[in-house]
């Protein structure tokens, strides 16, 4: 799973979504959400993509963000779900949902083929 | 930190001033490469890509409808306060010089409501992202353009309004120049400084 190609559109499209998954399982900085994202499969997100993404969570008031001391380190941006964005997230979880449901109802699975 | 790298958070922070990013979320954006680039040890080539294209994509939505908006109304209430400050000040002065008393007159009325307005549509025109550096010509062109308008106005339509103290006249010239002034006198956007977020300091 870890070699897939993604068409970039689909991650453009799922991307704040996962990112918002991965925050609701408690804070963390930059690189270990990248690190999930990898993890998950969806391939290398590049800081150039992940930080504006962050950064627009954060205007929209789902995410916020503080500085923590790193041992030696410059330090890391933690950011955390908000009240609000938790909301954000089951909502836009169940359309995900609906919308995977309705893509099915066109594609035929592989399996069937 | 190698010089490569040192070239690329220039180009970045140059790009990100030009686009009239505050220092602070400039800093905040920085102390991120510099972090991101720690924990993956890559370098900000290879994990942020084109510093101006990153750029771009950090000051988006700063350039969008309500930043033009706001440039515009700022160009709109600068330009109404220069020139009533200087029609203020030749009126009042060449009547303070003269009996004492200023005259008002339709072509100045129009001029300081009417030129204010056109710099503002321009300026919602033409402004871009990064325009910041050519302030001066746009200033340049709006006294081209401003000057012969005004005078033109003078000639077109010299009918007296109002006679107003002289001295009144001034004040209220004075402080309308120091209105328009203000945002220079009072160094706003100098000290606007690149703040580190994890010292609170300059970097």
């Amino acid at each position: 799973m870890h070699d897939v190609r993604w068409p970039g559109e689909w991650l453009r499209g799922v991307l704040e979504l996962c990112v918002l998954g991965v925050l609701a399982d408690g804070p963390t900085y930059g690189y270990a959400i990248a690190g999930r994202l990898a993890e998950a499969g969806l391939g290398t997100v590049k800081g150039g993509t992940l930080y504006p993404l962050l950064a627009r969570l954060e205007g929209e008031g789902l995410v916020t963000s503080s500085w923590h001391a790193g041992a030696g380190g410059p330090g890391r941006k933690y950011f955390a779900l908000t009240t609000a964005g938790r909301r954000e997230l089951r909502a836009r979880a169940r359309l995900w949902e609906r919308f995977v449901d309705g893509t099915w109802r066109l594609v035929p699975r592989p399996e069937e083929e | 930190m190698t010089k490569a790298d040192d070239a690329w958070r220039e180009a970045f922070v140059l790009e990100l001033r030009l686009r009239e990013v505050p220092g602070s979320v400039i800093g905040e954006a920085l102390a991120e490469v510099d972090a991101h680039c720690a924990d993956s040890g890559q370098t900000p080539q290879e994990a942020f890509g084109d510093p101006v294209r990153y750029a771009a994509s950090r000051a988006s939505g700063r350039t969008g409808p309500t930043a033009l908006r706001r440039t515009a109304v700022r160009a709109w209430w600068i330009g109404t306060a220069a020139i009533v400050g200087a029609l203020g000040l030749g009126t009042g002065i060449t009547g303070a010089l003269g009996d004492g008393v200023a005259t008002l007159r339709l072509s100045e009325v129009l001029t300081a409501a009417l030129l204010p307005l056109v710099l503002a549509v321009l300026v919602a025109a033409i402004f871009r992202p990064g325009m910041g550096r050519h302030l001066p010509v746009l200033v340049a062109v709006a006294f081209a353009v401003g000057l012969p308008a005004a005078v033109a106005a003078r000639l077109l339509w010299p009918q007296e309004i109002a006679r107003v103290p002289a001295l009144l006249v001034v004040l209220v010239g004075v402080g309308a120049l120091a209105v328009a002034l203000w945002p220079v006198l009072s160094g706003r956007g100098r000290h606007d400084r690149v703040i580190d977020p994890r010292t609170g300091s300059a970097r």
